[in-house]
């Protein structure tokens, strides 16, 4: 009995002592909206009633989240300076790595005050948080940033629409991560060239029998096959068919929207796949490859053709060191294959690849952001952010472009977000002859654009999109492979739409796309 | 008499009686109860004052709303995992998974503790402890990629030797029969030596006379392992079965992210790779909390049962 | 029963027949063989991290794959940046204090804890267990971080994970271990809870206590979430985030700067796992000496 009470004290005692602190805490739990909006509210009306030249004479101060995952600038580095100069500001850069940033960005959020301007990553959500009230849209502001208007196009804009709204800067990347690349010695050697031209370029595949018969030369006479990194490493191969094997990618089709791993044309383009895949043409390995395997297979011989997601390291790297195992050896850009139907893409388009620049609903002056980032994206802007400072970092000699010793340290381009764009003056004097390999990166390739690209999420996506994903995954790479037959793909069809709401998931993103005035 | 027991029964219930007796039992221990503070703090303020994020597994989470302001959703996020078309199969993945590991994973330290304990060269005897708990510090980004070389259908060395000997290369990463075994092998590549440190420390504390003695009577090396070692060490092995039976819904998420692909998802899909594919779209909050109180709930539960079972058994157990 | 000063494990006089002897290059042969496993991926680390660049295709052919040339350009990039040794510095702060911290803290929790007759033990007990199931998630832990001001300062790296539960169990269990009796012959000289722990309890535990020392000296070595969550200060950063920095390229960023004398990725990947893990390392065979020399008490009479 004693015993009991005892416990029983220790127990109140410390549930007591729990009670108070989470009552403390639970005060700030909540952003406290209220109190620093109405202090902000406060400022910007007792300055309203300066002058208005008073006013542009405060350099706006405010926090700046971006990813980069490399050298960090030192403190109050000289670039910095001068885009706050420039710009009347006076901002505190918040860096973040990449693998953390979702979670990082989330509790900055959470905790109630984070920076106002959040560049949000590809696959993060800002839509969620732009409806409960973490953001605002910037249509009206958008008057203040030209530049913005006129570099950004107008599909870009279309990505970051929600309920007819504009919400956030597009970040700019117009670079091409990939590329299909052949062995232009084995070609020679091999003698395929019938109607190859020397300079590439032009189109080389005008047949997907063009391909098929490139390929099993290299099998035949250098045991080499097709390889890449996973399904979607495949994309040239899809792309002949007009689809692209990757969930959640719609075509327009006259009027009506299709999900492309349902469309006919992917039993199509499946089938044939399935037939290189039977032959020994494809990499059986693709999709457990990673970057290394493909670097390795490219410098050991065992592959001919290859499709590379992230093309620098392999051109850069490979094409460096496969002199030295065989001099021969000339790896080169070359276009897809075009299939039957007229169809060549390369992979699908996807323009959100560096995200979007939100502005956080707490801003003090939400103009002055859209005028900083307008003054990023061009002329010195641009310039100071990618390249560094004229003089300082670079210096132009006789038109050319030469850059320093502390012009070549890496985080000279940490600011350097708005825009990524091929620019062969600085490239060149960055890179030197490393450039040309990346001028290909500057290359139009055809690419399949994603009407839903960046869709807004409903309910029912939310729920069973990505088992549907998976779903379509799996079925993919057993019809590739030949682990299911083709004539199981109405069947497929048929599960992905019952079992895994395909065909709720295709309508809600349809609505979703006119709601947000994406579609017409 | 009875009368009298029963006022002192009441008498003993007043409060006052009650807080002085509260005061004389601290105050016997009032060295240990005082030894207490700062870790029972700890625990209070960094643990429990967060448990009420708990509720997010009830709330749609409205990050502006703050968790306390959040709509009420009820079961919804558990509805929504168990509605999963996978649900079956990623709760049977997760399980059978962590069981493999915990077969083959568990006793696999306790063997090479032993075995370590049985060699008399020191310097042999720390090399090899401390070469075996190397793979711990290596994350699993590296020992995937390693695994994929190894085993590599075409140019592995597993392959190459069972070419070697006639037969058929495999693909160990792409199939469904072998997965699993890849996932427990290189686990238990990884972490058998880290996980024998806290044997072998056990191990130091028996007492020397009991293999003397043992000695005496003629006992072999095993027996002595059998009756002397091993009971030596129960209590250790005791308490980390159950806190391991705690984890058995954590079947290793970073591994199994690192290595799975569309080809084995059928047999290799668990709750966490399952919730961080469908948390990937923002409502990750409140779908990760559910499925995390799920795990949670069964692991007390089997932590419960385990250490009833194990003081039954005359084991210390956590509490 | 006599209890008496000696050395455990190592001393053990095994009969040695024909059979004892066989068993003994049966086990001895076994370690081998497991030493030889689980030393290739660290050997694997180190020697790709001192290849050169030409070399590394030969990699995938044989896993341990020794470079003709052993090229250390990837170490240099890593130890010419200038921040390494500031994170350094606060990965070696935050990893004595809180070890050290830690240790002490979960010592003196664990002992009252191990107390068979403390009123109110199971109940703690069950408390502290019930933390190591159920956890309020991210964001409410942050929130607790942040109320107690603890954002951009060194001490958020140590005070969220000050203790932990199971190394306390593991202690705990470890404190009933030890008879009684000398802890009763103690009080009877007049001894307190404080004396007889830190005279009795801890020399006796010397091999657990180096091992959950060891627990919590890694914990804190490899402590890179809790920073990037918790710091936005960029001179408290561990060595680990700055680490991770040199070894990364930012996904979608095309801009790499490659040049031939910079050691390839891959290289410098292996590198900074190298160097993260080498001091680390170098603790452990230190605290081993602690294994062997279980210490007991000198004699006591019954």
């Amino acid at each position: 009995m004693r015993k009991n009470y005892k416990l029983f004290l220790v127990l109140l005692v410390v549930s007591f002592v729990l009670t108070v602190l989470a009552g403390c805490v639970n005060s700030s739990d909540k952003p406290a909206q209220e109190t620093v909006s109405d202090a902000k509210k406060g400022e910007t009306d007792s300055k309203g009633q300066d002058s208005l030249a008073a006013q542009q004479e405060e350099p706006y101060e405010f926090d700046w989240a971006f990813a980069w995952m490399r050298e960090l600038p030192p403190e109050n580095d000289p670039i910095k300076q001068v885009i706050e100069k420039d710009t009347n500001t006076k901002f505190n850069p918040v860096i973040i790595p990449i693998n953390e940033y979702a979670e990082k960005v989330q509790v900055m959020i959470a905790g109630g005050d984070y920076p106002e301007l959040i560049q949000f990553i590809p696959g993060m959500d800002w839509k969620t948080l732009a409806e409960q009230g973490a953001f605002i849209p910037i249509d009206e502001l958008l008057q203040y940033g030209p530049n913005l208007q006129k570099i950004v196009p107008e599909e870009n804009w279309n990505l970051v629409k929600m309920k007819g709204k504009i919400w956030g800067v597009p970040l700019l990347n117009v670079l091409n991560p990939s590329q299909l690349f052949v062995r232009l010695d084995w070609i020679e050697e091999l003698r395929l060239g019938d109607g190859w031209e020397d300079k590439l370029g032009e189109e080389n595949f005008k047949t997907i029998d063009d391909f098929y018969n490139v390929l099993k030369a290299f099998k035949e006479h250098k045991s080499a096959t097709y390889t890449c990194s996973g399904i979607v490493g495949l994309s040239p191969l899809f792309g002949a068919f007009g689809v692209i094997p990757v969930s959640d990618f719609y075509i327009k089709e006259g009027n009506d929207v299709l999900r492309v791993t349902q469309h006919p044309r992917m039993k199509e383009a499946l089938a044939w796949i399935n037939k290189l895949y039977k032959e020994g043409l494809i990499d059986p390995e693709f999709i457990t490859n990673r970057q290394e395997q493909l670097n390795n297979k490219a410098l050991e011989g065992k592959t001919g053709m290859l499709y590379d997601i992230w093309n620098v390291p392999f051109r850069l790297e490979v094409q460096h060191n496969i002199k030295e195992i065989d001099p021969n050896a000339k790896w080169v850009r070359t276009n897809p294959p075009k299939g039957p139907e007229g169809h060549v893409y390369l992979r699908g388009d996807s323009r959100v690849m560096d995200g979007v620049f939100m502005i956080s609903s707490k801003a003090k002056d939400p103009k002055r952001l859209i005028q900083f980032l307008d003054y990023l994206i061009d002329g010195k802007g641009y310039e100071v952010s990618q390249y560094g400072i004229e003089g300082t970092h670079f210096v132009r000699k006789d038109g050319k472009i030469e850059f320093t010793e502390e012009g070549k340290a890496e985080w000279v381009a940490v600011y350097g977000k708005m825009r990524h764009i091929w620019d062969p003056d600085f490239w060149y004097a960055k890179y030197d002859k490393y450039a040309e390999n990346l001028e290909d990166a500057a290359m139009e390739n055809p690419v399949l654009p994603n009407v839903a690209e960046a869709f807004t999420p409903g309910p029912i996506w939310k729920q069973y999109g990505a088992d549907l994903n998976r779903y379509e995954q799996e079925m993919l790479l057993k019809f590739i492979i030949g682990e299911e037959p083709l004539d199981k793909w109405d069947e497929y069809v048929k599960t992905a739409n019952e079992v895994y709401h395909a065909q709720e998931i295709s309508e809600e993103i349809i609505e979703g796309l006119k709601a947000d005035g994406r579609l017409n | 008499m009875l009368n009298d027991y029963a006022a002192v029964k009441q008498q003993r219930k007043q409060p006052d009686i009650v807080v002085k007796k509260f005061i004389v039992t601290i105050s016997k221990h009032k060295y240990l109860y005082l030894m207490l503070i700062p870790g029972i703090a700890f625990f209070i303020i960094f643990h429990y004052v967060p448990m009420y994020g708990a509720i997010i597994a009830f709330k749609e989470y409205n990050i502006m709303q703050g968790i306390l302001g959040s709509p009420w959703v009820g079961f919804k996020y558990f509805k929504q995992a168990f509605e999963s078309p996978f649900f079956g199969q990623i709760l049977w993945n997760t399980f059978i998974i962590s069981v493999y590991k915990l077969i083959w994973g568990f006793p696999a330290p306790i063997i090479l503790a032993l075995l370590l304990n049985e060699v008399k060269n020191m310097i042999f005897r720390r090399t090899i402890q401390t070469i075996s708990y190397l793979p711990h510090f290596i994350s699993w980004v590296v020992i995937g990629g390693m695994f994929t070389d190894l085993l590599s259908p075409q140019t592995g060395v597993v392959n190459n030797i069972i070419k070697m000997f006639g037969g058929q290369p495999i693909y160990f990463m792409a199939s469904k029969e072998w997965f699993r075994t890849v996932l427990v092998v290189s686990s238990i590549w990884k972490e058998v030596g880290w996980n024998s440190i806290i044997y072998l420390a056990a191990l130091s504390s028996i007492d020397p006379q009991l293999y003397e003695a043992s000695q005496i009577d003629g006992a072999n090396r095993w027996q002595q392992i059998w009756y002397i070692t091993l009971p030596g060490i129960m209590s250790t092995i005791a308490i980390l079965l159950i806190l391991r039976l705690g984890n058995i819904l954590n079947a290793g998420f970073e591994q199994i992210f690192i290595m799975y692909n569309p080809s084995v998802y059928e047999v290799a899909d668990i709750i966490d790779t399952w919730v961080y594919r469908t948390g990937i779209q923002g409502m990750r909050y409140s779908l990760a909390t559910a499925v995390g109180l799920f795990k949670s709930v069964v692991g007390f539960i089997l932590v419960v049962t385990s250490n009833w079972i194990a003081k039954r058994t005359g084991e210390l157990g956590i509490w | 029963m006599n209890w008496v000063y000696g050395k455990v494990g190592g001393d053990r006089v095994i009969k040695q027949t024909t059979e004892e002897k066989i068993w003994e290059i049966v086990i001895y042969f076994i370690l081998i063989v497991i030493a030889i496993v689980t030393l290739s991926p660290f050997l694997y680390v180190l020697l790709v991290s001192v290849t050169p660049t030409v070399e590394l295709s030969n990699v995938s052919k044989n896993i341990l794959y020794f470079p003709k040339q052993v090229d250390f350009t990837a170490y240099n990039q890593i130890f010419q940046t200038d921040t390494i040794p500031q994170g350094f510095k606060i990965s070696l702060f935050i990893t004595v204090v809180g070890t050290l911290l830690s240790l002490l803290i979960t010592v003196l929790t664990a002992y009252p804890l191990s107390r068979k007759n403390l009123p109110g033990r199971e109940v703690l007990l069950f408390m502290i267990v019930f933390t190591m199931l159920f956890n309020g998630g991210l964001i409410p832990t942050y929130l607790v971080v942040k109320s107690l001001r603890l954002i951009d300062k060194i001490w958020a790296l140590i005070m969220p994970s000050l203790v932990s539960a199971f190394n306390l169990i593991i202690i705990k269990n470890y404190f009933l271990t030890i008879p009684d009796s000398l802890e009763e012959s103690v009080k009877l000289d007049g001894a307190n809870d404080f004396v007889i722990l830190f005279k009795i309890m801890l020399p006796l535990s010397a091999p657990m206590l180096a091992t959950i020392a060891l627990f919590y000296a890694v914990g804190y070595w490899n402590s890179f979430f809790n920073a990037i969550l918790y710091i936005n200060n960029t001179r408290l950063y561990p060595l680990q985030v700055v680490l991770r920095r040199i070894l990364f390229s930012a996904t979608g960023d095309l801009i790499l700067d490659i040049e031939t004398h910079k050691a390839s990725m891959l290289a410098v990947r292996m590198a900074v796992i190298a160097v993260t893990t080498i001091p680390i390392l170098m603790v452990y065979p230190f605290l081993q000496k602690y294994f062997t020399q279980g210490i007991l008490l000198g004699s006591i009479k019954e």
